[in-house]
């Protein structure tokens, strides 16, 4: 029996939010389990057709892109809910299960707008994920994480219904021809999700306000169904292979400066996904298979290293780099597991990150785009001078400043085991994951070229690391991203147009009020006003109108209603055709009623 | 040894290693830095520090002010951003 | 009994008005629930007139055996037909609804609000369903005049509101009046169908044009369509929950209803009518921004719902004005699914006990503990005025979109989205203090609030209503496919 994951998902959600307290964490790990179970028995090519008018949906479709996809995300579900055990709030476990049922949902969807009522579904789910972190931060970035992804929302939709009014197929798969309005719209729309720069913001905004827990499922969903999106649609794209190399420069240029450490994992995120983007803008199948490759394992090792945040934040209560240090003896496992994830990411051979990021870099180098090459291996090299060096030595090893280490939760410890677990399985055996992809490739990470090149990249990572020590200790400051410019110049410039708009309005009822002043004194005394205007300087009777002054002989009066009387009746006669012919009620109807009173 | 000594020994050692290994090994590719040996260990130290120098650069240029404020996570807002 | 159904839903509930202040002199309890019971066979007898007339063809009675044009009939048709539905299916709910409410007044005051309320069901129902222009108007004044009543029943506040409504308002139904009256001299029937042919007839020409814009403004106004939405916030904010619940939810939208029979199925396709549409979106895009924008300024939760309405009524009115396929079946699924967004959204607000006249956003802190079930409704309600998927309001929009861009209106389809933009700004800072704000009076969040929850009575309405968003939502396709289709005027 097939189930779409997503339905197990919102079931779990409804009863985790509904439901008794005491049941939630069964339900949870159940749901988790059960949609996992889910995900990795549905046959390839199955459909579920559905159609609503003339819109015919596919609610379902297995292929061997969307069957990984639905993989990793189950997968990352039931990590992230044995991690987040402990939580006591039946909401955030909803916001969380139902975020997840959506991503799941625009993987396995098989027509655009399927795809679309998901990505919606994602994007409120999420703002509430954000929300659960409790915080008058968290509020704030909230709201603005809620702005920015109704934007892309709304442009997906305007992209959508102009596709459609086009004659555009409703396939969810490539663009008959790129180009054209709803490409751009809908391309620009997935470019927000995918957090490319500049519309990168929100993901290093929000994500570190979120709960401890919650982080964990934002950075799996929102970027990597970008991604995906991406794969299905526009692959091949030159631009698009610019635009990831820029993406993972910026991350790591940015992560140099970052002193919070949960933000500094956040600009890894866009680091690490734009090599996704790069290798969908290459566009052959090794690029591609290597896009969604390293999607799989980033998922996986992004987790691993923010639980390990998440757990020094629990341990320590410090986030910042300025004020951790030498707290390795005191979490030993989490520190080892930490690493697991910071060799992954860095791509140090035998980790999972190794086989999926040198495909990448390899089918850069095939497609004869050398300085593609050099640029996303640079980028490489930033991110295990951060990630593998720099973090984990001034958060746990270097100088100790005598903090207190609470235990961190067995739940997150173990949740952490079952992530580094994969990622070591995947990198001892890449195999597995190779056989999945969508078309087979004929790769293998594990030659002495790539080991020995990989080693020397590390090393000479790690030796520039040492000499530079002291230049990267982190500093109390923050950086200016690019979200300056919709936190402070456009609401001012908001505000000075609400106010001018105000103002306006203001005026504009002023001189309403004073006419009507006017108008009303003019009605209390017309002759007093009429006096004023002929005799001007004059002031109206203080006493109002007096009517025994100004009453009207009778004369006067009949004289005006005949006059009134003759100009109308001039005015109907002259004028008048739709008042005199076909006016008076016709004898009989001309028609025949429909049908009898019926019975 | 003093320990500095001993890690730099060790260093030169792996070093050597990898390098040799990359003599071994068939290259791939066809751009002249896949057909030289020790070019990734080259590329590692001097990458690294570029990237960390330029972004400092960066930073201590046009990027980065200092912290709004010390308090930890309920921050006083910044009064520049109306949208806390 | 069954060939009089169409008589019948709007017998039920004036039969019931009159004899419930006799019966409450009784029983009060008997009174209550025969207020209940009158709304609910209006229900059945509704849905059963519009399955007869979905399987057979639209049905038309006459009162009495007379025959038109002299005599009035009753059209059950697929559009009518489901308005009727809609408003006895809200009034059943709320009659449930006021219980608590009535159950608080002396039981003359009592029998008076179920009175009144069943009147204002036979008015709106007797709109629905009827298929003459003037019966229309006879109706319109019943349950206006009911309305002003019961919203004006709300306190001082509300008797100020009222008064300033019941002046607009009979203005707006003078005007219909004179359209009308106009209509009449041209063609000397006032049967709706004979109208439409006899229209065709005359060539056009002042009489019309005036006829056309005064009956057109009549019903604008009665619509709350901006520029002439002014009566609105104050009469609705002040007025009783449950008051507000039913006129929020539903009397507006019959009047678009009318406006929908009057400029479709009446009066003949011609420059007047597309002058009217022409204007009529214009004032919709207008409507719609200003709607949305005063909403957000708004700092009680039910003024803010209103202005939200007058921005979902431009909704309505830009999807009449576009005018296609598309964009008509869009609004017509606008009207079910504001219909029951709305009412939940007053229903859930109503719900929550209070200790001030003013609903503050802020007194809505930790709301989420003190009614758990009343604001997941509430929450369901709110994104489907935003549009979020798989409410009901997407669904709308969607075919509103498709009716914008078939029709080559590119600025229409962006302020739709835009409205929706600035629609999440307002809702999500209402959900925000209902599910992340601690309760000022209960910080404690692992104990169950100690404030008593809403009465089950308030609660099964609001559900139910949040549910049908939901529902309407997630098979908008047999609700067009089966009804809205058939509803559509020819175009």
């Amino acid at each position: 029996m097939t189930v779409h994951p997503s339905l197990i998902l919102f079931a779990t959600a409804a009863a985790v939010a509904l439901g008794p307290r005491t049941l939630r964490q069964a339900l949870l790990i159940l749901g988790a389990a059960g949609a996992l179970l889910a995900a990795a028995t549905l046959p390839q090519g199955e459909h579920w057709s559905y159609a609503i008018g003339d819109l015919p949906l596919e609610l379902l479709r297995v292929d061997a892109l969307s069957h990984l996809f639905g993989l990793i995300f189950t997968l990352i579900v039931a990590i992230g809910a044995l991690y987040a055990w402990h939580v006591a709030r039946g909401g955030e476990h909803a916001a969380t299960l139902i975020y997840a049922g959506g991503a799941l949902g625009v993987v396995y969807a098989g027509d655009w707008v399927s795809a679309f009522v998901w990505w919606e579904v994602m994007a409120w789910a999420s703002v509430f994920v954000v929300w659960a972190g409790g915080t008058p931060r968290s509020e704030a970035a909230g709201f603005r994480y809620l702005f920015m992804h109704l934007v892309g929302g709304g442009l997906f939709l305007l992209g959508l219904a102009a596709h459609l009014t086009g004659g555009g197929a409703m396939t969810f798969g490539p663009f008959g021809e790129p180009g054209g309005w709803a490409y751009w719209l809908i391309l620009l729309a997935v470019a927000i999700n995918a957090a490319i720069p500049p519309l990168h913001a929100w993901l290093v905004d929000a994500y570190p306000e979120a709960s401890i827990t919650g982080t964990v499922f934002l950075s799996a969903f929102t970027t990597k169904t970008a991604v995906y999106v991406l794969i299905r649609v526009f692959p091949g794209s030159d631009l698009l292979v610019w635009v990831g190399i820029v993406m993972a420069l910026y991350g790591v240029v940015y992560a140099v400066l970052e002193n919070n450490i949960r933000r500094l994992l956040g600009y890894h995120i866009i680091s690490q996904v734009g090599y996704m983007v790069a290798a969908v803008g290459i566009g052959t199948p090794l690029a591609l298979g290597g896009a969604a490759a390293h999607a799989f394992c980033h998922i996986l090792y992004k987790a691993l290293l923010l639980m390990g945040a998440g757990a020094v934040i629990t341990a320590t209560g410090r986030r910042k780099l300025t004020d951790l240090g030498g707290i390795a003896r005191q979490m030993p496992v989490v520190v080892v597991l930490y690493m697991v994830g910071a060799f992954s990411i860095s791509g140090v051979p035998l980790f999972n990150g190794f086989i999926s990021k040198s495909m990448i870099i390899t089918a850069a180098g095939d497609d004869g785009r050398g300085l593609a090459e050099l640029l996303l291996t640079l980028a490489s090299i930033g991110t295990f001078l951060h990630t593998g060096l720099k973090l984990p030595y001034f958060t746990f090893f270097g100088p100790s400043r005598g903090l207190a280490v609470k235990a961190v939760p067995r739940n997150m410890v173990a949740a952490m085991g079952v992530a580094a677990a994969c990622c070591v399985g995947l990198g001892l055996a890449p195999g597995w994951l190779y056989a999945r992809l969508a078309t087979p490739v004929d790769y293998h990470p594990y030659t002495l070229d790539h080991v020995a090149g990989s080693l020397q990249l590390l090393g000479g990572t790690a030796l520039a690391f040492w000499w530079l020590l002291g230049k990267l200790k982190g500093e109390a400051t923050e950086s200016i991203d690019t979200d300056w410019l919709y936190r402070t110049r456009v609401p001012r410039a908001m505000h000075s147009a609400a106010a001018m708009a105000a103002a306006t309005g203001e005026a504009a009822q002023a001189a309403a009020r004073s006419a009507t002043k006017l108008a009303a004194a003019f009605a209390r005394d017309p002759l007093a006003g009429g006096r004023w205007i002929v005799a001007s300087g004059s002031k109206a009777t203080a006493s109002g109108y007096d009517e025994d002054r100004y009453r009207l002989p009778i004369g006067v009066t009949v004289f005006w209603v005949v006059l009134a009387l003759w100009l109308v009746s001039a005015a109907g006669l002259a004028l008048g055709r739709g008042l005199a012919t076909g006016s008076l009620p016709h004898p009989a109807p001309t028609y025949s009623w429909p049908c009898e009173t019926r019975r | 040894m003093s320990r500095a000594r001993g890690t730099l020994a060790g260093a030169t050692v792996l070093a050597a290693t990898t390098v040799a290994l990359d003599l071994l090994a068939h290259p791939h590719g066809d751009t002249w830095w896949h057909h030289t040996p020790g070019f990734d260990l080259i590329f590692g130290f001097v990458g690294c520090a570029v990237i960390v120098i330029v972004s400092k650069a960066l930073g201590k240029a046009a990027l980065q002010r200092p912290e709004r404020s010390a308090a930890d996570s309920n921050g006083a807002a910044d009064p520049e951003d109306l949208t806390t | 009994m069954t060939q009089h159904l169409p008589i019948l839903i709007v017998l039920c509930p004036l039969a019931a008005a009159l004899v419930v202040p006799l019966v409450a002199r009784v029983s009060a309890r008997a009174a209550r629930a025969l207020t209940m019971l009158a709304t609910l066979s209006s229900l059945v007898c509704a849905v059963a007139a519009l399955r007869v007339a979905l399987r057979e063809g639209d049905w038309h009675y006459h009162l009495g055996g007379w025959a038109p044009p002299w005599g009035i009939e009753y059209v059950v048709d697929p559009l009518g037909g489901g308005m009727a539905v809609i408003v006895a299916l809200l009034a059943t709910l709320v009659s449930l609804y006021a219980g608590p409410h009535v159950r608080g007044l002396s039981s003359l005051r009592g029998a008076a609000f179920d009175s009144l309320f069943l009147l204002l069901t036979t008015g709106l129902l007797g709109i629905a369903l009827t298929g003459d222009l003037f019966n229309l108007y006879v109706f319109l004044e019943v349950s206006s005049l009911a309305a002003y009543a019961l919203l004006a029943s709300g306190g001082e506040r509300a008797v100020v509101a009222t008064f300033r409504y019941a002046l607009i308002g009979t203005i707006a139904a003078s005007f219909y009046l004179l359209g009308l009256g106009y209509l009449y001299a041209l063609t000397g029937t006032l049967n709706m169908a004979d109208l439409a042919i006899q229209l065709e007839a005359v060539p056009p020409g002042s009489a019309m044009t005036v006829g056309i814009v005064l009956l057109v403004v009549g019903l604008a106004i009665k619509m709350a369509v901006f520029p002439l939405h002014g009566w609105m916030p104050d009469a609705y904010t002040y007025a009783p929950p449950p008051v507000t619940m039913f006129i929020a939810a539903v009397m507006s939208k019959v009047s678009a209803y009318a406006l929908i029979r009057v400029l479709f199925f009446v009066l003949p396709a011609g420059d007047a009518v597309e002058t009217a549409r022409a204007v009529l979106s214009w004032v919709a895009v207008g409507g719609v921004l200003a709607g949305s924008i005063l909403a957000l300024a708004q700092t009680d939760v039910r003024r803010m719902l209103v202005y939200s309405s007058v921005g979902q009524m431009g909704y309505i009115v830009l999807g009449l004005s576009i005018g296609n396929a598309a964009a008509l079946t869009g609004a017509l699924l606008h009207v079910v699914g504001h219909a029951a967004a709305k009412g939940c959204l007053f229903g859930a607000i109503g719900s929550l006990p209070r200790q001030t006249v003013q609903a503050e956003i802020g007194g809505l802190a930790g709301a989420a503990r003190r009614a758990p079930l009343a604001m997941a409704a509430f929450t369901i309600a709110a994104l489907s005025l935003v549009g979020l998927p798989p409410t009901a309001g997407f669904f709308s929009k969607w075919y509103l979109l498709r009716g914008a861009l078939d029709a080559d209106a590119w600025l229409f389809a962006v302020v739709l989205l835009v409205s929706s933009l600035l629609g999440a700004v307002y809702f999500f800072r209402v959900l925000e203090q209902v599910y992340f704000v601690p309760d000022p009076s209960a910080p404690d969040t692992d104990v169950p609030s100690p404030a008593s929850p809403p009465s089950w009575r308030m609660v099964v309405p609001v559900l139910t209503l949040g549910a049908a968003v939901l529902l309407i939502g997630l098979f908008n396709g047999v609700l067009v496919s089966s009804v809205i289709q058939h509803a559509l005027p020819e175009l």
